[in-house]
């Protein structure tokens, strides 16, 4: 009776042990939950959009602006993007006080024009996108957030600066299933809602700028997203309208001559 | 006594009025001003600038550029303590701060978006001589438009919001392609910055 009872007892104890062995298991193999799974997902989805070659999105972002009085102020604007590779990009943004933006690469020149000041910039178009996106943001000093996202080498990028992600959760919380995922480059803080399926695309980001005052987030929803885009060549083309202003980019000024003690420049109401 | 006692309290009633009325005064007084300097300012008077302006990967505000600054002046000690010694030495360094300078361009390559040019833009400025540089900037006036004037597919949802001179009332001239703005002693040009128009500092306008 006492020799049944014990083998009796292995039995059990090995089937506990193959059923939690085999949960666990399953699990591990979920796609997205290990921090290797979620960086896999997160370069999937930049290869997605770097290797996409021609596509469009519209971006609602916000940023937080930190007030001399430490009070948080938010600036929403809309942003369309329109790119075909390898050297058109067309981005119309309009911000939350109406003013509007247009920058044009058209492959050969950038052109930036502000349609309430009814002015333009205009500046040699160093290569493909993803030469004239580092030129535009880091040399002119424009802006265009998310920039890293649209490079061809999207991929390579986010690999060489992101130093950790972890996968949250699963969730159909913004209306279609997605991934959580965080994680963190040397400097920032980033959250990143994946599209599940096929196209892993991103419906959200929120990034967080933790050494800075105040901690202030950027917080973009992506919507609109098209990877089979056929824009009109005409879409890349910039014809400055009538009684426009041609001025030169305020980088390229500071450039010409560093101002020695400090400097100072007055922003137009917009 | 009593023939005293009512000019003293209506005295001291229209004094008291009388004072209330400069107070509130100078109070709305001030509160036009704020208003003033409110409406010639960017939204309203709030900074539209930030490190989460640029949307980027990579932050300027994290310990990254103090780094570089350390970094730095440690290769300046160091190559200073180095030139006292011998040549070879000095040929050590040299290639020592070289790698420093490889890695400082590594470090801004990998980082590009971090919003350095953003600041650039925002505290640009010109100084005697360059106003030349301005001209030579900006190019012939443009086209009359062959398309639709508006650049838009749709008109904007709110009426955009006229651009705003450097001050209240600046004196404007116009000298070939440049427009120069002087507000009190100091001049300013147009330029295009990261949020649209700003007015960069700039030498006087050639022949003023």
């Amino acid at each position: 009776m006492r020799r049944q009872t014990s083998w009796k007892v292995w039995v059990a104890a090995f089937l506990c042990a193959a059923f939690v062995l085999t949960v666990g298991s399953s699990d591990a193999q979920t796609p997205g939950q290990s921090p290797s799974a979620a960086r896999a997902l997160l370069l999937r989805m930049a290869d997605l959009i770097g290797k996409t070659p021609r596509l469009s999105v519209t971006v609602h972002s916000a940023y937080d602006t930190v007030q001399a009085s430490g009070q948080k102020v938010e600036w929403n604007e809309i942003r369309t993007l329109t790119l075909s590779r390898p050297d058109r990009l067309r981005m119309e943004a309009e911000k939350s006080s109406g003013a509007r933006t247009l920058v044009v690469f058209d492959g050969k020149e950038i052109s930036a024009f502000d349609e309430s000041s009814r002015a333009y910039a205009r500046a040699a178009q160093p290569g493909g996108v993803d030469d004239t996106l580092v030129y535009f943001v880091r040399d002119l000093g424009m802006r265009l957030p998310l920039a890293a996202l649209f490079l061809s080498r999207a991929a390579i990028e986010l690999d060489g600066r992101v130093r950790s992600v972890e996968y949250v959760e699963k969730t159909g919380i913004l209306g279609s299933p997605a991934h959580h995922l965080i994680g963190r480059t040397d400097s920032v803080n980033f959250q990143v809602w994946i599209s599940d399926g096929e196209q892993p695309l991103p419906q959200r980001i929120v990034l967080t700028y933790p050494a800075a005052r105040g901690q202030p987030e950027f917080r973009a929803q992506f919507s609109a997203w098209n990877l089979t885009a056929r824009p009109a060549d005409s879409l890349f083309t910039f014809t400055p309208p009538a009684n426009t202003s041609k001025i030169p980019f305020a980088t390229a000024l500071a450039q010409a001559a560093p101002r020695p003690g400090g400097a100072s420049a007055k922003k137009g109401v917009k | 006594m009593t023939r005293l006692f009512w000019p003293i309290v209506c005295a001291t009633g229209l004094t008291v009025s009388l004072i209330g009325t400069i107070a509130n005064d100078g109070h709305a007084q001030r509160g036009a001003e704020r208003g003033r300097r409110a409406a010639g300012s960017a939204g309203g008077g709030f900074s539209r600038e930030g490190p989460a302006a640029s949307g980027g990967l990579s932050s300027r505000s994290s310990g990254a550029p103090a780094q570089q600054t350390r970094a730095r002046d440690t290769g300046e000690n160091q190559a200073a303590r180095q030139d006292s010694r011998a040549g070879a030495q000095a040929s050590r360094q040299q290639s020592r701060s070289s790698a420093q300078s490889n890695r400082q361009e590594m470090y801004e390559d990998e980082h590009w978006d971090e919003g350095k040019g953003l600041a650039v833009a925002a505290t640009g400025a010109l100084v005697a001589g360059t106003a030349a540089a301005a001209a030579s900037a900006v190019a012939a006036p443009p086209p009359a438009a062959a398309v639709p004037s508006s650049q838009f597919a749709t008109p904007a949802a709110t009426p955009p919001p006229p651009a705003a001179a450097p001050c209240a009332s600046p004196t404007s001239v116009p000298v070939g392609e440049v427009t120069y703005s002087k507000c009190g002693s100091t001049w300013y040009t147009q330029a295009y910055g990261a949020n649209g128009l700003v007015y960069v500092q700039s030498a006087p306008p050639p022949g003023s």
